[in-house]
């Protein structure tokens, strides 16, 4: 909760900050805006390319929309989370929005073909996965299975807030996690 | 689903400690802020209650397919994208100034379409694209009319325009074998 009691003693400069600029951006300051931007771009375009499946083009699209969409709601902002969360909220509905559109989240989730799929390619280093490898075996995760994986394990969001994101039933996001896991370990060349 | 799915996972804290070990950022393209103050700068800043209302399309980089595959595909997933939006609470319904501002746009980006698909003869297009044409034709006008159910869903304003550029992009890659002025 950051509300004006809150900002006047914040412990955390940064939130306060924050919450200064974004009230100001939310006046139509553009450079309050780009500060706001500079700070919290280069960690929702992470989040963003993880869920897009590391494809740069679908990641930008994105963070320019999520930022857009930032913009025009900041007026009804209500700082009842701190600015971070709700634009890393946005970020998530708006990249899933994204994918929900595209022929990779509804048409091409492989379902379970997808474990014959990862199958079929070269294999990683069996023993510890360096990050980039990680990364890489991310990607090739069927798209549903791989946001429900990088909500709940990278990102932390329990399996009800990804289920409401998701419109599916908190089983399915248990499920599809499981799922995910284990497309991740066999791409990995890691026994389940 | 009759699997019973446990919470915890223990044979999982390995790579889950991995996974938490990514790196947490990521530095967006150069360009990327550019091209978000251009489109702030067409978007003056509204009152509140007029700003909830407001959807314009934001101004998206053009990327095409370039097979009928492709595009059979793209077609099949913009019709998911309207038959999805319409199933979507609406947040705050759209004054009709707003909504004919959507529709105008739509609008104004079938003429530009039908003057540039005009301009390329038709009549000699490959009979095996003439199915993904057609695909794309009728995304096209479910996008419309999701447009005009849904005038607060700017990002489909974006996939109009990318099916109207997959369709010429197709129709000029079935005419470049024959030679003709694509």
């Amino acid at each position: 909760m950051l509300d004006a009691t809150v900002t006047a003693t914040a412990p955390f400069p940064q939130a306060a900050d924050d919450a200064a600029l974004a009230r100001a951006a939310a006046g139509g300051d553009s450079h309050a805006y780009e500060r706001i931007y500079r700070r919290h771009a280069p960690r929702l375009y992470a989040l963003l390319w993880r869920l897009c499946g590391g494809s740069a083009a679908r990641a930008e699209d994105a963070l320019q929309e999520t930022f857009i969409q930032a913009w025009r709601k900041l007026p009804q902002f209500r700082f009842e989370s701190a600015l971070g969360t709700w634009l890393h909220r946005l970020a998530v509905n708006t990249a899933l929005m994204e994918l929900r559109a595209s022929a990779a989240f509804e048409a091409l989730d492989l379902g379970e073909d997808g474990m014959d799929a990862l199958a079929g390619m070269p294999a990683a280093t069996r023993c510890h996965a360096t990050g980039l490898d990680l990364e890489r075996a991310l990607e090739t995760l069927p798209p549903r299975a791989r946001a429900v994986l990088v909500l709940h394990d990278i990102e932390g969001w329990k399996h009800q807030e990804i289920a409401e994101e998701l419109q599916m039933a908190v089983g399915s996001s248990k499920a599809q996690l499981h799922r995910a896991r284990g497309l991740l370990r066999a791409r990995l060349g890691e026994t389940p | 689903m009759n699997e019973r799915i446990p919470d915890h996972d223990p044979g999982h804290d390995a790579l889950a400690a991995r996974l938490r070990q990514l790196p947490a950022e990521r530095l967006p393209p150069a360009a990327a802020w550019q091209r978000i103050a251009a489109q702030l700068q067409e978007e003056p800043r509204l009152p509140a209650a007029a700003a909830a209302a407001v959807a314009t399309p934001s101004t998206r980089r053009r990327r095409w397919l370039p097979t009928a595959a492709a595009a059979a595909v793209a077609a099949l997933a913009l019709f998911g994208a309207g038959r999805w939006w319409g199933q979507q609470d609406r947040p705050v319904p759209a004054p009709a100034a707003q909504a004919s501002l959507l529709e105008a746009q739509a609008d104004a980006l079938a003429d530009a379409y039908q003057q540039a698909i005009a301009s390329i003869p038709q009549d000699t297009v490959p009979a095996e694209l003439v199915p993904a044409l057609h695909e794309l034709d009728a995304s096209a006008g479910s996008i419309r009319t999701a447009i005009a159910q849904s005038p607060d869903a700017g990002f489909l304003l974006g996939q109009l325009r990318r099916t109207y550029a997959l369709r010429l992009e197709l129709t000029r890659q079935g005419l470049a074998p024959a030679g003709l002025p694509t």
